[in-house]
C-alpha cells in the first residue's frame, strides 16, 4: 500500500512545460546510521502537460529502526538517460509530508551539464607533453644526429630563457593585446601605430557581448 | 537550418554557435571532409550551400580571434600541428602546421599566389588535366571570396623596404631583377567590422586576433556555418581514424574525439555518400596508410619548400617585427620568373622572438648580437625543392617522415644564402647572422664564398624551416604511380577523393593557399557535376555506442540507457540458448563475412564497457563471462554464469520477470549458491540478440548497486572466442588457404582470448615475388625476425627461429584468422608450461630469442604477479586432439594495414 507521494511539473525558463524526462525519486541514505547506497522509490515519465507522479511504499526505503521517513530527492534525465538536474535533498519529512511531497523544477536545458572554462591555454602544458610524448616512434636518428639535436634543443632552451629574460631590454615590442582579451579591456591601437586614421578606431573591447557580432550564442 | 560548431572543449562564449560533444555520434550524409585548411573548408562550404549536407572533421579545436593573443607560448600549441613539434624523423627540420579549425590558413602570412603557368605545364606532362582556363576560373572565385589584393605602399613596413631596396640595388650582369609586393588575403573583421584592412600587428603566425585575415574561418567556414540553406556541421577535436570502404565504394569514416591529452573521450562514425581527404599533405598520406588505401605508393613523393633565414644586422632601427611579416618577394630566381627545375624566391618575412631562436643556431656571442633585435633585417629562401621525401606508417600507426633536401636543393640553399647576404651587405649591413651552425656569422663579403661552402659541404649543419609540405598522394594518370586522378578520386574507388596539397605532383615554388583553394574550388564542381554516379549511403553505427550495441559503450553510459529504456517483455521467451555446447555452423553459430560478425546462441557474451582505466581494460582482456539459459517454463529459466577463464566461479540463477518499483517489469536474475546467492541482475532485453544489465550486492529491490553490463549473442571478430576463431579455421566454407600473392602486404595482428581481442600487438610483412614469400614479424615491437613459409592443403604455415610456428587462413582479402603453436606432444610434455603460464600475469621480456621455448621455461625474466593455480590466463590455448596429442599456443586475427 503506497504511503508515500511525490509530484510536480518539470518547465523551462520561459514557463513552457517539459515532456518526455525522465523523473526518479530516490531516498538519500549518506547519513552515518546509513547504508550509504540511495534507495529507489519509483520512477516516471514526464506527461504532455510536464508532470509526473511517483507512489511509493514504506518498504522502498525503510533499512532499520532508525529510518522513519525518506529524505527525498529527484534525478531527472533526459530521453538518453542523461542526468540533467538533482533537486534538493527534503529532509526531515513527516508522515504528513511525505504523502505528498511537490517538486516543481525549472530548467534552463534539457542537454546534459557542461562544466565551461574560460582559459583555453590552462591544459597547454598537458598539450605540449603529449605532442613530444608521440614524437619517439616517428623519430629516426644516427649518432650523429643526436649530438647536434641536443646541441641545438639546449641552445634552443637557452636562448628561450634568455630572451624571456630580457624581452624587454631587446625592444620587442610584444603583444598589443592582453593575455585574456575577452575579460581585459583592450584597443585595437598598435603601440607604434602613428596613424591618426588608425587611432581613430580605438575600440575599447570589454567583453564578448557585442552589438556588431551577430552570431554570439545568447 | 542552425549549423553549430561541435567540440570536446567548453568555453563559455563563442562567436559560432557551438556545443560540446556528450556522447557518441552517428551521422548519415551526402558529403564527409576531413580537415578543415585550404581545401577541406573550400569543398566543405560549396557542397553545403550546393545543397548537399556535410559533415567537417577537424583534428583541432575551435578558437575565436578573440582567444587568439599573440603570445607564442599560448597559440603555438593551441593552434600548430602537435604543438609546433612536427619534425622530420631527423629532428632536423621543424614542418610549421596548422591544427585548428581553419587548417594552416589560421597561423600563415597570408600571402597568395596563383600557380605559376610553368608548373601548370609541367603538371599537365605528368598526367594532370586541369587547364590553365579552370584555373584561372577558380582563382578568381577564391580571390573574391577571400579578399585578395595587392599589399599597399603604406602596409609595407621597414623590414620589406629594405628587401626592396636590397633588390633594387642587386644586378645581375648589369640587369635588374624581378621582384614584387605580395599579394594577401587581408579584408574586413566581421566581428570588428571597424577594421577593414590588416591591422599589421605582426602576429599572423599565432591566429589574427582582429579577424582581419581572411582564413578559412572567417570565410569559407563562416560562411557556411550562417547560411541557413545550408546544412554543415563541423566536428572539432576529432581524429578520423579509418576511411571504412567494400568493394571500391567509401562506406564512412570513423573517428573519435580527443581529449588535449589524446585520449578518446567519444567515438563518431559518419556514413556518407562521398569521403574526401583533406588532412593536408602528411596527415592524409597517413589516413590513407592507416585505412589500407592507395597500396604502396601513398607516401612517396614529398617536398616541404625547405627554407633558410638569413638576417642583417645595421645601423639603424629596423623593428622587422612591426607590421607586416611577409609582404615582399624576389622573384628573380624562382618559378615565378620562369626558372623551370628548382630555384628559390627570397620572402620578406620577420618572425616573432621565439621563433627567431628556433631558426637561429646561435652561439653565446650571438646571443649578444640578436639582442639588437631591432637592429636586423631578416628574409628568407623557399626553395622549390625536388620531392625526395617519404611518410610512412609507424608501429602506433603515427606518421613518420623521411626528408633529406637533394643534392640540387642544397645547391638552391646555398646560392640563395648567399645571394641574400650579398643583398643585405649591398645595402649597408655590418653584419649577418647566417642559418649554418658551422658558420654562424660572416662581417664581410669576401666571406661569403666560405658561407656557401659549408652549405654545401655541411647541409647537416644547415637550420631549416618548412612551411608547405606537399606530395605524398600524387596526382596524374598513370593509377601505377599515382593515387589520384585528375579529379582528385582515388584510384579504384568510386567515391573517395584526396583533395589538398598532398595531390601536387611537383613542388609548387610558390606560397601554397590559394593554389590548394582553387583545387578544391575545382574538384568540388566536379563532385557536384557528377553528383549521380554516387553510390547511395550505407548506414551503420561503426563502433559507436548504441543500445543495439552497447557492447561499445562506457559504463556510465550502459547505466543511463538502463535508467531509461523498458525491458522488452515480448521477448523474454527467447532468453534461452541453444542446448549443449556443440557449434552448428548455420543453426546456432554463423559468420557473416561482409559484417564480420558473429551470431553465437551457445550463451549470451558479456561485455563490460569501454571505459580506457586499468580496471575496466583488466576486466575486458581477462575478465570475460558468458551466461547460459535454458527454459523452465513460461515463466521461467535456469542460468550459468562462468568467467571464461577460471571454472571456480559456477553461479547457478534462475532468471523470471518481476515488477521492481523504479525500474517497471524486468528479468530478475537470482544466483541460487553461495556465495552468489547474496548478489542478483537485473536485466533488460532491448532485442532479440541484446541484453543491458546492472548487478547488486544485497536484498533484492534494495540491494547496492555494483556495475553494468551488457550481453549480446552477435558480436564483431574484435570479440571473438578462441572457439570461434577455430571454427573458421577449421571450415573450409569460412576460410582458405591463402596464395602468396594474396597474402602479400603488411598485416596487424591482434591477439584472441576468450574476453577480447587485444589492440595490435604484432605486425607481419610477406612479400611475393617470383612464386616466393618471404615474411618479416614484429611482435610487440620488441621481438623481431624472419620466418620460412610453406603453403600445405589445409593452411599456410611459417616457421620462426623458436619451436613455435604459425599456422595461418585467410577469411577474407583483409582478414585472416591464424594460431602460433608448438607441435603436437603429451600433455605431460607441456604440463609445466600450461601451469607456468596459469600462474604468473606475464609481462614477458626475453634475453634470448634463440630457443623461444627454453627462454621462457628457464631464463625469462617475467615480471608480473602469481594468480591462483585455477586462475587462467586469458591468451593461452591449449588445444587437444584424440590422435595428434596436445599442443599449446596463441591464437590471433589479422587484419590488412596495406
Amino acid at each position: 500500500m503506497p504511503t508515500g507521494f511525490v509530484g510536480g511539473s518539470i518547465k523551462d525558463t520561459n514557463g513552457k512545460k517539459i515532456t518526455n524526462l525522465f523523473v526518479q525519486a530516490f531516498d538519500s541514505d549518506q547519513e552515518w546510521f546509513d547504508d550509504r547506497s540511495d534507495d529507489i522509490l519509483g520512477s516516471t515519465w514526464t506527461k504532455n502537460d510536464g508532470s509526473f507522479e511517483i507512489s511509493f511504499s514504506e518498504d522502498m526505503y525503510k533499512e532499520n529502526f532508525l529510518e522513519r521517513n525518506p529524505d527525498v530527492f529527484l534525478i531527472v534525465r533526459n530521453s538518453l538517460g542523461e542526468t540533467i538536474h538533482i533537486s534538493e535533498v527534503r529532509r526531515g519529512l513527516n508522515k504528513e509530508d511525505v504523502k505528498n511531497l511537490t517538486f516543481d523544477i525549472v530548467l534552463d536545458s534539457v542537454e546534459k551539464k557542461v562544466e565551461y572554462s574560460n582559459d583555453p591555454y590552462a591544459q597547454n602544458n598537458q598539450r605540449v607533453m603529449a605532442a613530444f610524448q608521440g614524437i619517439g616512434e616517428s623519430v629516426d636518428l644516427t649518432n650523429n644526429d643526436v649530438a647536434r639535436v641536443l646541441t641545438l634543443l639546449l641552445r634552443t632552451m637557452n636562448d628561450w630563457q634568455l630572451y624571456a629574460q630580457d624581452i624587454s631590454r631587446l625592444g620587442f615590442d610584444g603583444p598589443q593585446v592582453p593575455r585574456y582579451p575577452w575579460k581585459d579591456g583592450h584597443s585595437h591601437e598598435l603601440k607604434w601605430e602613428t596613424d591618426a586614421r588608425l587611432r581613430s578606431q580605438r575600440i575599447i573591447r570589454g567583453s564578448m557581448n557585442q552589438p556588431n557580432r551577430p552570431y554570439m550564442e545568447k | 537550418m542552425e549549423n553549430i560548431i561541435y567540440g570536446t572543449e567548453s568555453f563559455e562564449k563563442r562567436v559560432e554557435k557551438y556545443k560540446p560533444v556528450t556522447r557518441d555520434i552517428v551521422r548519415n550524409v551526402d558529403v564527409c571532409v576531413i580537415g578543415s585548411g585550404a581545401a577541406g573548408a573550400v569543398l566543405a562550404a560549396k557542397l553545403a550551400e550546393a545543397g548537399k549536407s556535410v559533415v567537417l572533421l577537424e583534428r583541432g579545436g575551435y578558437y575565436d580571434g578573440e582567444s587568439m593573443n599573440q603570445r607564442e607560448a599560448d597559440m603555438i600549441p593551441l593552434l600548430w600541428k602537435n604543438g609546433g613539434a612536427n619534425f622530420t624523423s631527423s629532428l632536423r627540420i621543424a614542418v610549421a602546421q596548422g591544427s585548428c579549425l581553419g587548417g594552416s590558413t589560421v597561423i600563415n602570412d597570408a600571402v597568395c599566389f596563383r600557380i605559376p603557368d610553368l608548373v601548370i605545364g609541367q603538371w599537365r606532362k605528368k598526367g594532370v588535366s586541369i587547364t590553365k582556363v579552370q584555373w584561372d576560373k577558380a582563382n578568381a572565385e577564391v580571390e573574391k571570396r577571400i579578399h585578395v589584393t595587392e599589399v599597399t605602399e603604406d602596409e609595407l613596413n621597414e623590414n620589406a623596404k629594405m628587401l626592396r631596396k636590397a633588390c633594387e640595388k642587386f644586378r645581375i650582369e648589369d640587369k635588374p631583377i624581378k621582384h614584387s609586393k605580395n599579394k594577401r588575403n587581408c579584408g574586413q573583421s566581421f566581428t570588428n567590422p571597424e577594421l577593414n584592412s590588416c591591422v599589421k600587428c605582426g602576429f599572423c603566425h599565432l591566429g589574427c586576433h582582429y579577424d582581419t585575415k581572411q582564413s578559412m574561418l572567417v570565410t569559407y567556414i563562416h560562411d557556411a556555418l550562417n547560411n541557413p540553406k545550408a546544412d554543415f556541421t563541423p566536428y572539432c577535436n576529432c581524429e578520423a581514424q579509418e576511411i571504412t570502404f567494400q568493394n571500391g565504394v567509401a562506406t564512412g569514416v570513423q573517428g573519435a574525439f580527443l581529449d588535449v591529452t589524446g585520449q578518446e573521450k567519444y567515438r563518431i562514425r559518419v556514413n556518407a555518400k562521398v569521403v574526401i581527404v583533406s588532412a593536408g599533405a602528411i596527415a592524409s598520406s597517413n589516413l590513407l596508410q592507416k585505412s589500407g588505401i592507395g597500396g604502396p605508393n601513398v607516401g612517396k613523393g614529398l617536398a616541404l619548400h625547405p627554407a633558410a633565414f638569413v638576417m642583417g644586422r645595421f645601423d639603424k632601427e629596423i623593428n622587422g617585427n612591426r607590421g607586416i611579416p611577409m609582404s615582399y618577394t624576389c622573384h628573380e630566381f624562382g618559378i615565378t620568373n620562369n626558372v623551370e627545375n628548382g630555384g628559390f624566391l627570397i620572402e620578406s618575412i620577420f618572425l616573432p622572438v621565439f621563433q627567431t631562436a628556433v631558426a637561429f643556431p646561435t652561439m653565446q656571442m650571438e646571443h649578444f648580437a640578436i639582442k639588437d633585435f631591432n637592429y636586423h633585417t631578416m628574409a628568407g629562401i623557399m626553395v622549390r625543392d625536388e620531392a625526395t621525401g617519404i611518410i610512412s606508417l609507424t608501429y602506433s600507426d603515427k606518421p613518420k617522415v623521411k626528408y633529406n633536401p637533394a643534392e640540387s636543393t642544397i645547391n638552391d640553399l646555398a646560392r640563395g644564402i648567399g645571394i641574400l647576404a650579398r643583398m643585405w651587405f649591398n645595402i649597408g649591413a655590418t653584419s649577418i647572422i647566417t642559418p649554418h651552425s658551422g658558420v654562424p656569422e660572416i662581417n664581410t663579403r669576401a666571406d661569403i664564398p666560405r658561407l656557401r661552402d659549408a652549405v654545401r659541404n655541411d647541409p647537416d649543419n644547415l637550420r631549416l624551416g618548412a612551411a608547405h609540405p606537399q606530395g605524398g598522394n600524387r596526382m596524374g594518370k598513370d593509377k601505377s604511380q599515382n593515387i589520384v586522378d585528375s579529379d582528385c578520386r582515388v584510384f579504384g574507388f568510386k567515391n573517395l577523393y584526396v583533395c589538398d596539397a598532398s595531390v601536387f605532383p611537383t613542388a609548387l615554388g610558390v606560397n601554397p593557399q590559394q593554389t590548394i583553394m582553387a583545387l578544391a574550388t575545382i574538384t568540388a564542381n566536379k563532385i557536384i557535376k557528377n553528383w549521380k554516379s554516387f553510390p547511395i549511403v550505407k548506414e551503420s553505427l561503426g563502433k559507436t555506442c548504441d543500445k543495439t550495441q552497447p557492447r561499445f559503450c562506457k559504463t556510465q553510459t550502459i547505466g543511463e540507457m538502463f535508467a531509461v529504456i523498458d525491458h522488452n517483455t515480448s521477448l523474454f521467451s527467447k532468453l534461452g540458448n541453444s542446448e549443449g555446447d556443440k557449434i552448428i555452423i548455420g543453426k546456432n553459430w554463423k559468420f557473416d563475412p561482409d559484417t564480420l560478425q558473429i551470431y553465437n546462441d551457445l550463451y549470451w557474451k558479456g561485455f563490460y564497457g569501454r571505459d580506457p582505466d586499468a580496471i575496466t581494460n583488466i576486466l575486458r582482456y581477462f575478465g570475460g563471462f558468458y551466461k547460459k539459459f535454458w527454459k523452465v517454463d513460461n515463466t521461467t529459466f535456469k542460468g550459468i554464469t562462468h568467467p571464461f577463464e577460471t571454472q571456480f566461479v559456477d553461479a547457478r540463477s534462475i532468471a523470471k520477470e518481476k515488477e521492481i518499483p523504479g525500474y517497471g517489469k524486468v528479468i530478475h536474475l537470482e544466483y541460487e549458491n553461495f556465495p552468489f546467492s547474496n548478489a542478483y541482475d537485473v536485466l533488460k532485453m532491448v532485442n532479440e540478440n541484446t541484453i543491458i544489465g546492472r548487478a547488486f550486492i544485497g536484498r533484492f529491490g534494495r540491494g547496492r548497486e555494483l556495475f553494468n553490463f551488457s550481453m549480446s549473442r552477435v558480436y564483431d571478430v574484435d570479440f571473438m572466442t578462441e572457439r570461434d576463431l577455430q571454427t573458421i579455421f577449421d571450415d573450409s566454407k569460412l576460410s582458405y588457404v591463402p596464395s602468396g600473392r594474396e597474402i602479400a602486404g603488411l598485416w596487424e595482428g591482434m591477439l584472441v582470448s576468450d574476453s577480447a581481442v587485444t589492440p595490435r600487438t604484432q605486425v607481419f610483412r610477406f612479400d611475393y615475388e617470383d612464386g616466393e614469400v618471404d615474411m618479416r614479424y614484429s611482435f610487440a615491437n620488441m621481438l623481431v625476425g624472419i620466418s620460412d613459409t610453406r603453403v600445405t592443403k589445409k593452411l599456410f604455415r611459417f616457421d620462426d627461429p623458436t619451436s613455435f610456428h604459425d599456422e595461418i587462413r585467410m577469411v577474407t582479402p583483409d582478414l585472416i584468422v591464424g594460431r602460433w603453436v608448438t607441435d603436437w606432444s603429451s600433455e605431460d610434455e607441456l604440463k609445466p608450461f600450461i601451469e607456468d603460464f596459469n600462474r604468473i600475469l606475464p609481462i614477458p621480456i626475453a634475453k634470448d630469442v634463440g630457443n623461444f621455448l627454453d627462454v621462457m621455461a628457464n631464463t625469462l625474466h617475467i615480471r608480473g604477479f602469481p594468480l591462483p593455480k585455477e586462475a587462467g590466463v586469458s591468451f593461452l590455448n591449449v588445444e587437444k586432439h584424440e590422435k595428434k596429442g596436445t599442443r599449446i599456443g596463441l591464437s590471433y586475427l589479422l587484419k590488412r594495414i596495406s
